[in-house]
């Protein structure tokens, strides 16, 4: 069975006892999650979803399913606050530090620990049904173990001044450990809403983030959500994020991911009726010996819906980009809208990337394309601007710039714009100078 | 200034130069003439330093140095400036912040201060009169979307604000109009000094009716096979290649 799993199962022996009081939906919800989990384990690269990443170092690293929440600095707290607002969600090796984090009045942000109790009839319908158990051996494990986590509830009508910064952190100084991330987010109707979330660590060597988002967008709810991703690069970061749509609403992403040892994110969109628009944007930029895999899954379930993806990738060093991007145009789904394309840039000779974009067409009145495509540094680019006295360090780092550029500049979060870039320079340098080594 | 002697060049594997000598002075403007094939682009992006050509016998002397030993960027700091005649496309590379970069580059070259973002507009603004472009090229990415007049312009935009000593011009008539050729002619014109060189590489004599060359040079199979004054130039157009084309 493995060491590892022998662990998790024996997390979910100690979690039943402190956690009593779970409703039985809940319980339920455990119980089926961890059988599928100890019966599956982790999965390998003979499944096919699983085919280009290699989670075996996750595997057969013991981390301590329940790990310990240290005490922040007051420096570290301040730091982590600088320029994002107001509205600022801390999360702490997973669970939601209340006292130092505040929200505008009529945002309603509850530890989901508490809420699955206390607000139960709320929970109930969402969660683990968006991602549930069986999407993989990942949100089967958070299934089963969280215990804690955000509800955060947008009322109805309110439109958020200031986007919501929700900070991730992981601080362990005696050692890492498996932290449960666990968000549910519900936009109500006609609602407008703006989040950020960030995945950063402080003294840490480690660890392993298994972060499961689901989100519901109300009819004419607009959410506007990026992702960063700048983890310790010894980290292990899993994310899977289902947003689930309903009329009319609109859901703007971008997803930066620069950081972690290895990393899977998954976006999965469920446009579940007419009329609602989603954009998905994002930038993975690998150097050394990371492993990225950003997975896109957008479902077209009903008529009028409108989707668009663009991913680009820089791969730097031995690093390997996966991308595997998924349209599934579902019968019902007439005059659907549905674009997706993938560009990648090696910038070494032992950078990898796989990349996969997939169209699932079963209505017959669509427009859909897709595309990717593979490329390095053009030398005739190089060399014009060698010509005109650019050295070629920087004519190198002045053609990545304009590759990454093309999709913030896309994308509709003008809002970020600046830090996005501010972030993929900084990755960029460190890329480029490894290269050097 | 530019000494070239007894120069073969190959690229992938194929020699194209087979022996050129060329003597280039201060202040001379060189036109440098020839059938397609015979190796013109090839002498422009030797001298600039393409990493595709493979220069297997003979030397280039510029103001004293060893050319070929020098690298691209180098010889851009020292003065060289290649004019492409197929300039590439940078997407996602603003053409005003490419063009800031090249200018302080050569700035730190020649020991001046570089220019801030308003410094170098008002300097770009003047230059951007002598070759009728406007302000809208600025933020777009380098050449991208650009008709080929207006590629051909953006080279001779970066030639006015880099002010190298020596520029070469591949073909830049190709591909224009009779309008776009005057103006173009006109910007080039205006850029003459005695202490700039040019070398023009035409295949039409046309060009060299607004520009006039001090020299005129036939290349033909990868050797200049006939030199002389302006006259040459207007004897080709008159007689043709096959007039000069060796027994």
């Amino acid at each position: 069975m493995g060491k590892s799993i022998e662990q998790y199962q024996k997390a979910f022996e100690r979690l039943r006892v402190t956690r009593k009081n779970d409703p039985p939906w809940l319980l339920r919800l455990r119980e089926d999650a961890m059988t599928s989990f100890v019966k599956k384990g982790f999965p390998t690269t003979k499944e096919d979803a699983w085919r280009y990443t290699d989670v075996t170092a996750i595997r057969e690293a013991s981390f301590d399913p329940l790990g310990t929440i240290p005490e922040l600095s007051q420096e570290t707290v301040e730091a982590l606050k600088q320029k994002r607002g107001r509205n600022f969600l801390l999360v702490v090796n997973g669970k939601f530090s209340r006292e130092h984090s505040s929200v505008e009045e009529d945002i309603d942000v509850t530890d989901l620990g508490e809420a699955v109790i206390s607000r139960s009839d709320l929970v109930e319908p969402h969660l683990g049904r968006c991602v549930t158990p069986a999407n993989d051996a990942f949100s089967a494990l958070s299934a089963g173990l969280f215990k804690q986590g955000l509800l955060i509830c947008i009322p109805e009508n309110l439109i958020v001044k200031e986007p919501i910064h929700m900070m991730f952190f992981a601080h362990a100084p005696k050692g890492g450990g498996l932290f449960q991330v666990r968000n549910l987010i519900m936009a109500g109707k006609k609602s407008k809403v703006a989040i950020v979330e960030t995945y950063a660590a402080g003294n840490i060597k480690t660890y392993f983030t298994n972060a499961v988002t689901e989100i519901i967008l109300e009819e004419d709810a607009k959410m506007e959500h990026c992702k960063i991703q700048q983890e310790h690069p010894g980290a292990f970061h899993i994310a899977t994020t289902q947003v689930v749509q309903h009329r009319r609403s609109s859901f703007v992403s971008f997803a930066l991911s620069t950081g972690a040892r290895l990393m899977r994110n998954d976006c999965r969109v469920a446009l579940a009726a007419e009329d609602t628009f989603c954009e998905l944007n994002g930038l993975y930029l690998g150097d050394k010996d990371q492993v990225l895999d950003q997975q896109t899954f957008v479902d077209h379930q009903k008529p009028d819906g409108k989707s668009d993806q663009f991913f680009k990738g820089l791969l730097a060093g031995n690093s390997k980009g996966v991308f595997h991007g998924q349209v599934m145009v579902r019968q019902d789904a007439q005059r659907t809208d549905a674009h997706q394309a993938n560009k990648n840039l090696l910038l070494s000779d032992t950078a990898k990337i796989d990349t996969q974009p997939q169209l699932e067409i079963l209505a017959d009145n669509v427009k859909c394309s897709h595309g990717a495509a593979i490329g390095q540094l053009q030398e005739e680019a190089l060399f014009y601007l060698r010509s005109r006295g650019i050295d070629e360090e920087d004519a190198g780092r002045m053609l990545a710039q304009g590759f990454a550029r093309e999709v913030i500049e896309r994308s509709s979060l003008g809002f970020m714009k600046e830090i996005l870039l501010e972030l993929v320079n900084k990755k960029l340098s460190q890329q480029l100078y490894s290269e050097k080594e | 200034m530019l000494e070239i002697k007894n120069l073969h060049v190959s690229v992938e594997g194929v020699e194209i130069l087979k022996g050129i000598d060329l003597s280039v002075k201060t202040g001379e403007v060189h036109a440098i003439m020839g059938p397609n094939g015979s190796g013109k682009s090839t002498l422009t992006r030797v001298l600039a330093g393409h990493p595709s050509y493979v220069v297997m016998q003979g030397t280039a002397i510029y103001e004293g140095k060893d050319l070929f030993q020098m690298a691209i960027e180098e010889r851009a700091r020292q003065g060289i400036f290649l004019a492409f005649q197929y300039p590439i496309d940078i997407p996602g590379v603003n053409n005003a912040y490419f063009l800031k970069t090249a200018v302080n580059e050569m700035r730190k070259a020649k020991g001046l201060e570089e220019l801030d973002a308003m410094e170098f507009l008002e300097f770009l603004k003047e230059k951007m009169k002598i070759v009728e472009m406007d302000e809208s090229f600025l933020n777009r990415p380098v050449n991208e979307g650009f008709s080929g007049g207006e590629k051909k312009r953006n080279e001779i935009l970066q030639l006015a604000a880099l002010g190298p000593r020596l520029a070469i011009l591949d073909e830049t008539d190709s591909g224009l109009d009779i309008d776009a050729l005057k103006t173009i002619s006109e910007g080039v014109n205006r850029l003459r000094s005695p202490n700039r060189s040019f070398i023009l590489v035409t295949h039409y004599q046309r060009m060299l009716n607004y520009i006039t060359p001090d020299h005129v040079h036939v290349l033909m199979g990868g050797k200049i096979v006939m030199s002389g004054g302006k006259d040459l130039a207007f004897k080709l157009e008159e007689k043709g290649y096959e007039w000069v084309r060796p027994d």
